[in-house]
């Protein structure tokens, strides 16, 4: 199940920030838990949350898109998406496509359905066809998943020996706060938080449009925070001084050029998320528990925690494998390799005999079953 | 003066059972980060990263894609990214395009390229026969390399019979 909500919550540790609302899958939770914790959070923070068994289905719930709603509707949501997923979708290519849907008469969402996907995609091209695909089938459509991370703030804080009302002072004593947060983490910063403390707390809050630097960008927040103390009438003298520094987020990765000198390295992690996002098959082996080659072990993402543990018998086992075929009975010479018995959901014992033997070009790897049939898996490299 | 391409790509010639996928590690060494990409995935995946760790690889990632026409937008993906030491195309049976495509992308990279293919390609700088007997592995280089025979052990079954000793048994022929 997934939640969307407009105010960030601590409803799930999965989170993704989509423009201005928050997704939260709750998917990996039990039921009993995911009632009890919606309802909490409702009833505190009285926020609007809709929930939907796809992220699809949260968001069109959000956007008030359903069957019978204007085309209008959908372009705020379009809009949205190929902003947020930079599928180099212009605003005067979005704006044509609700036009020529206009056009054609098609002035409600369920109208839209008439138009097939493959249609959308030879005449608007993949975007269109993978967004309409989303609105109209968002139970069988993934939800291009990006995680949002909370980091942690840089937080410093003083107590004055003397209580002090002089601005300059305080002024000084941030700047020496700032100075050994710029020395204790590098890290880019979009928001800073100054409180003054003196029984009662004034805070003074520097937000940037654009991430900086404490150590780089010093003189220019020693200014913009000289000038916001200064008009600060302070009735009492100041105890306690405390910095909350919020890290920026991290910058996305930049589109890959085909044919750039000098293309950007990026992190095998986020190229294996990149490809899973475009849908490719990457994965390393895990092992299950069981003997037989073939169900001996099964794909995982390389980005899950599970590292891909030895299976014991990798060094008997050939490089190349397929599913048994049956074969007759081989002539020539047989090398064992291995053996390998179990019960099947009968109870009754299965056995296999692995074995080498040499044909034209290469070396087959052939087993024989507890009743005497032959069967060829793989091939040795 | 000979120009040299900047990256060459090097192929294994040889068909299934030549060995051509036991040695492709040995081929790419000293790597660290390698990508196994394959059409059809019917490979032994413990062993293949076994011996990827012989080999003091730390990072393998398989990877299975059947549509040809996704194929180049992987290559570019893996190559541009620069996330890799060394990026092996198992049986892709590429096509002359796809290969000069391929070596446009690889130009500015560092990433090193091993094709895998059954049939020799004209857009590979090296290119190496490989053949499997009962004891060896059997190379020589036909483009990029000295043509001269060479010989590496094949040693997979003195190593079922060294484990069968191992294990107190010992070993079996029919």
């Amino acid at each position: 199940m997934y939640v969307v909500s407009r105010h960030l919550s601590p409803l799930s540790p999965h989170i993704m920030k989509f423009e201005n609302l928050w997704i939260y899958d709750l998917r990996p939770f039990h039921d009993f838990w995911k009632k009890t914790v919606l309802e909490k959070n409702i009833s505190e923070s009285h926020a609007a949350m809709v929930w939907d068994e796809s992220a699809w289905g949260a968001l069109l719930k959000i956007y008030g898109i359903h069957t019978f709603a204007p085309t209008k509707t959908l372009e705020v949501f379009a809009q949205d998406y190929h902003q947020h997923f930079n599928t180099k979708i212009s605003q005067h290519a979005q704006k044509k496509f609700f036009d020529v849907m206009r056009r054609l008469g098609l002035n409600r969402i369920g109208h839209l359905q008439r138009l097939s996907f493959v249609e959308i995609g030879k005449r608007f091209g993949k975007a269109w066809a993978d967004f309409m695909k989303g609105v109209f089938e968002p139970q069988k459509t993934p939800w291009p998943w990006e995680k949002f991370r909370i980091r942690d703030p840089l937080r410093w804080s003083e107590n004055l020996d003397e209580p002090s009302a002089s601005s300059e002072f305080i002024l000084d004593r941030f700047m020496c706060g700032i100075q050994s947060l710029a020395q204790e983490k590098h890290c880019l910063i979009q928001k800073i938080e100054f409180s003054l403390i003196f029984g009662e707390r004034e805070n003074v809050e520097l937000q940037f449009s654009h991430a900086i630097s404490l150590s780089k960008e010093c003189g220019w927040i020693r200014r913009l925070l000289q000038e916001r103390l200064f008009s600060l009438q302070l009735h009492s003298s100041v105890s306690r001084l405390e910095i909350c520094a919020s890290p920026a987020e991290p910058a996305l990765l930049k589109q890959l050029s085909l044919f750039d000198s000098q293309a950007p390295q990026i992190a095998l992690e986020s190229l294996c998320k990149k490809l899973e996002n475009q849908g490719f098959q990457v994965f390393k082996p895990s092992p299950s528990p069981s003997y037989i080659p073939e169900h001996s072990w099964f794909r995982v993402s390389p980005l899950s925690t599970r590292s891909p543990a030895e299976i014991s018998r990798a060094q008997l086992r050939p490089l190349i494998q397929f599913p048994p075929r049956t074969i007759e009975p081989p002539t020539g010479m047989l090398k064992k390799t291995e053996q390998i018995e179990w019960c099947d959901l009968k109870g009754q014992l299965r056995s296999r005999t692995y074995y080498m033997t040499r044909r034209s070009r290469y070396w087959a790897w052939v087993f024989q079953t507890n009743d005497g049939r032959w069967f060829e898996q793989g091939v040795v490299e | 003066m000979v120009i040299q391409p900047s990256n060459p790509l090097t192929q294994i010639v040889g068909d299934i059972g030549s060995g051509c996928r036991r040695l492709a590690f040995h081929f790419v060494s000293p790597a660290r980060q390698v990508a196994w990409l394959t059409p059809q995935w019917d490979l032994y995946a413990p062993t293949l990263w076994k011996l990827a760790s012989e080999y003091h690889i730390q990072e393998l990632i398989g990877l299975e894609c059947t549509d040809r026409k996704q194929w180049r937008n992987l290559f570019c993906n893996l190559i541009q990214s620069q996330a890799l030491d060394a990026v092996v195309i198992d049986r892709f049976g590429l096509r002359s395009a796809e290969g000069f495509f391929l070596q446009k992308i690889c130009r500015a990279s560092k990433t090193k390229v091993l094709i895998i293919d059954a049939h020799p390609h004209s857009f590979c700088s090296k290119r190496l026969h490989l053949s499997l007997s009962h004891q060896s592995f059997r190379f020589f280089w036909s483009k990029g390399g000295s043509p001269t025979p060479r010989h590496l052990p094949f040693t997979f079954f003195q190593d079922i019979d060294r484990l069968y000793m191992h294990l107190g048994g010992r070993p079996c022929t029919l």
